[in-house]
């Protein structure tokens, strides 16, 4: 059980980490438009559409 | 699933509306040879399975097919001018309307129009990148707008909007920023997001301590565990928790200064409870001794923020669409100068008593006085009113209306915001206020909550100090643990959203959770009369004579621009039987507000107002008589001869909803008053009236914007009203009445002001939208009954000692679970009531 001496500050340092990286992506303008990306992983790139396997 | 998964062709399609074998059901292109299913590429298919899998087919067919159908409309013109092309190329504008990046580039947003779907964003992005000099580009869907980055030497903004020109698309400078809200909203999601991470962390310590960690039997542990609750704590109550504090503060300044309890924010229960909760456990945790409750309070202070910021958010949102449309009054303007010269310039910097010129199927940028010119505008915007107004020298122009016939000369008066438009827009975005009453409704049940479990937590306390020294700790930890605030605050909004997402599959679109609960409560129906009890379109409803001359007159009538002209065309098409013939026309001439006349195949025809054509051609009794019942029944009488003798007329007018009348009798079966207001004419009002069943004396014609909304004011004094319609003039109404329903197209501050937005197409009455509410507010009752009995014979249980926190812990959880799982199945509608013109639709 003394691993948790470990354990606990390493634990608060991960979500201190979390909460850093969650500001960036916040003011980094990560979460402003969450309509787009679903649609725009459907688009095909231009090299792979002419080789893409039809008829599945 | 479908991608993996989708092995065999997709099944037989449940929505689609071309019959032949040889059209893919998903974009109607035809099938390429060699494909056995149903669609013309892999990616269609998928596309198709998706949208069918998420259940969303019935809805996302028919709102692309409300674009596809709608008809009479003159195109708008997306041709952008010599004009913008060298105002987007100025430094100033560069300046102005970038910002600059740590390399040097600047980044640019600009707002698109005519984007249409993924695809069109897809192919801005390719075009902007294909650009010399611009880089980056990001297509914001619902925004409209694009985001790239430029090199100010090397890149051409006007070469770009020539290359967008030819695909179609326009662009322009964004006219109103965002990024006030922006920020604040953006600060707010950081406090949500570090609040989770805070309140997860200290549960996971509190449930060490409620498995049984103890300062007995492991004193560094479970201190270790306390200490590092009360740092994480103190680390939320600051950052997340000053949110309430500040409000709180300031509203028991303000209510001291007014001496008045009504000033307290709800903030302020909720500030006192997290207070009382923190410092009491601050107390616990450094002495060591008694139970700390971190736990409860970071949870509370994530999920109160949460819901701030939710409300936020669709604040933005529905405001974005009123500034859109402040974008559709155009960019420029003609301004003919002393000297009689034209000159095209900015519409900002028309001055009043500037002359400008307004052509044919252009929209007036400014409030006006015409000068010269007779026209046809539509003032629908404004008014409401589908038919369109025969303005000439003398009388007023909107900004906003559209110009149908001729060109006019206007003398400018006011505009931007002192615009009428500009003046019912602003109306709209201060009365914005309160929103999301029902967050509210939790936030204070929540807070209300928390201080009655903390006042019993103590108070068992203090009567275990006597009564049962023991189990104190016991007894108190059981109560804090097993009395659950989110099953009481979450029953009402929880209900709402997922009978929300049920309704927003049907097509009905519901913006604001109260009005779910006000829908129950309705007592007066007010319908607006264009586009609501009507189609909102002038077509043919009543016609004598040989119809054969009707297609006849429709060759004639393709020359004309005129919305009679497009009702005469539409009902010549719609006319079964009608011989199709070849026609030789000629010698056309438009005589503005009476009728046209030319040569078809060699016969003189004419079609027109009566009283014009009477001039020259005889109309036989028989006609004559048919036409006095024509605008007895206030419908525009429109005459065809040929050569010399009239053959047929038509009663032109706006059709009435076929649904209605039955609508209308069974709101009055079960004691709902109904009413009408309009716009148009005080005579055609109350025909229409009379006809759907409506009480003589409540139907009220000619109506403005701000009558109507004075008149639902006070009759939301007396009654739960509702009120349906679609025009700009609406909706000030809208927001006044206690639901609003917008009903039909785009129309941008109808749907900022109501609550509930149905697409024309679907018209489910208002029947079916009462007993949703009803449906919904029941279940949500029952909800809060749950909860609440389940709160009180559980706090009892743990009060009384029943209860070990272990069990507490378990029971906890399950009771919130019941309560979504009921919510979640919630059946607010039949299936037979919201039958959509769709075939073979599913729930």
């Amino acid at each position: 059980m003394n691993v948790l001496f470990v354990l606990v500050p390493l634990a608060l340092c991960l979500a201190t980490a979390a909460a850093l990286a969650f500001r960036w992506a916040v003011k980094n303008g990560q979460f402003d438009d969450l309509e787009s990306p679903a649609i725009r992983m459907l688009i095909d790139e231009q090299e792979s559409a002419k080789t893409k396997d039809e008829g599945e | 699933m479908a991608f993996i998964e989708a092995k065999s062709p997709p099944r037989e399609s449940s929505v689609s509306n071309n019959q032949e074998a040889d059209s893919c059901k998903h974009c109607d292109l035809s099938i390429p040879a060699g494909r056995h299913d149903s669609f013309c590429c892999t990616g269609c298919a998928i596309a198709f399975e998706a949208i069918r899998d998420a259940g969303l087919d019935s809805t996302y067919y028919s709102l692309r097919r409300l674009s596809e159908t709608a008809r009479g409309k003159p195109v708008k013109q997306l041709k952008t001018s010599a004009l913008r092309k060298k105002h987007i190329s100025t430094p100033q504008f560069i300046e102005e309307s970038t910002v600059g990046q740590s390399n040097g580039s600047r980044r640019i947003c600009l707002g698109v129009d005519g984007l249409s779907c993924a695809a069109c964003g897809w192919l801005v992005e390719q075009v902007v990148s294909a650009q010399d000099g611009m880089w980056g580009a990001t297509v914001n869907l619902p925004e409209s707008s694009v985001v790239f980055d430029l090199d100010t030497d090397r890149a051409s903004l006007s070469q770009l909007l020539e290359s967008l020109e030819s695909f179609g698309y326009s662009i322009h400078a964004r006219k109103t920023r965002q990024d006030g809200a922006s920020q604040r909203e953006k600060k707010l999601l950081i406090k949500v997001g570090v609040s989770w991470a805070l309140a997860g962390n200290i549960m996971l310590l509190a449930f060490a301590l409620y498995s049984g960690l103890s300062v007995e039997s492991d004193p560094i542990y479970a201190s270790g565990a306390r200490w590092v609750s009360f740092l994480i704590a103190s680390v939320s109550v600051a950052y997340g928790g000053i949110e309430f504090f500040k409000t709180a503060f300031a509203s028991i300044r303000f209510a001291l200064k007014r001496k008045s309890l009504r000033g307290l924010h709800i903030d302020t229960p909720i500030s006192v409870g997290i207070l009382v909760g923190y410092f009491h456990s601050a107390a616990s945790a450094i002495s060591g001794q008694g139970d700390i409750w971190f736990d409860s309070i970071a949870v509370l202070i994530a999920a109160l923020l949460t819901a701030r910021w939710l409300q936020m958010r669709s604040q933005r949102i529905a405001s974005q669409a009123a500034s859109r449309l402040m974008d559709m009054i155009p960019y420029e303007a003609r301004k003919i100068d002393t000297d009689g010269s034209e000159v095209v310039i900015n519409s900002e910097d028309i001055v009043a008593g500037d002359t400008i010129r307004i052509d044919p199927g252009e929209i007036a940028p400014v409030d006006g006085v015409v000068i010269s010119g007779t026209s046809n505008v539509n003032n629908a915007i404004i008014t409401g009113e589908s038919r369109p107004l025969q303005i000439r020298s003398g009388d007023g122009i909107f900004a906003g209306s559209l110009n149908q016939s001729a060109p006019l000369v206007v003398r400018a008066e006011s505009k931007g915001s002192d615009t009428r438009v500009g003046q019912i827009l602003q109306w709209l975005q201060e009365s914005e206020g309160t929103q999301a009453k029902v967050v509210q409704l939790a936030d204070r049940i929540s807070g209300y909550f928390v201080i009655c479990v903390l006042f019993l937590a103590f108070s068992t306390a203090v009567a275990g100090y006597f009564f049962f020294p023991d189990a104190i700790a016991t007894r108190v930890v059981a109560l804090l643990v097993i009395s659950c605030p989110c099953a009481l605050g979450m029953a009402t909004p929880l209900a709402i959203a997922a009978a929300n997402g049920k309704a927003a599959r049907k097509g009905i679109y519901i913006r604001d959770g109260i009005a779910v609960e006000t829908l129950d409560t309705i007592s007066a129906v007010v319908f607006d009369k264009t586009g609501t009890l009507t189609e909102g379109n002038i077509s043919v409803v009543d016609y004598d004579g040989d119809s054969d001359a009707f297609a006849v007159a429709a060759e004639l009538e393709r020359y004309a621009r005129h919305p009679i002209a497009f009702a005469v065309i539409q009902f010549a098409e719609n006319l079964a039987g009608v011989k199709q013939k070849s026609f030789l026309v000629s010698d056309v001439k438009v005589e503005t507000g009476s009728g046209i006349t030319g040569n078809v195949n060699r016969v003189a025809v004419s079609v027109g107002r009566p009283a014009w054509i009477e001039a020259n051609c005889s109309l036989s009794a028989h006609f004559e008589n048919r036409i006095n019942d024509f605008v007895a029944k206030r419908l525009t009488p429109v005459a065809i001869s040929f050569d010399g003798i009239v053959v047929a007329i038509a009663g032109c007018g706006d059709k009435v909803r076929p649904d209605t009348i039955a609508e209308i009798a069974n709101l009055k079966e079960k004691g709902i008053k109904t009413y009408l207001l309009s716009g148009d004419d005080t005579r055609v009002t109350a025909a229409i009236g009379h006809q759907v069943g409506i009480d003589e004396e409540n139907i009220f014609g000619s109506i403005g914007p701000e009558q109507k909304r004075s008149f639902i004011e006070d009759l939301c004094l007396k009654e739960r009203v509702l009120m349906i319609g679609d025009g700009v003039n609406d909706a000030a109404a809208l927001r006044a009445a206690h639901v609003g329903v917008a009903v039909g197209n785009e129309n941008a501050p109808c749907l900022v002001a109501s609550d509930i937005f149905i697409p024309a197409e679907l018209s489910p009455s208002s029947l079916t939208l009462l007993k949703f509410g009803g449906r919904v507010v029941g279940l949500i009752k029952r909800n809060l009954a749950i909860s609440a009995a389940y709160n009180l014979i559980a706090g009892t249980a743990a009060i009384l000692g029943f209860v070990t926190p272990l069990v507490a812990a378990i029971a906890m959880p399950l009771s919130s679970l019941f309560v979504v799982a009921t919510s979640l199945r919630v059946k607010p509608f039949d299936d037979a009531d919201t039958s959509s013109p769709l075939p073979g639709q599913s729930s």
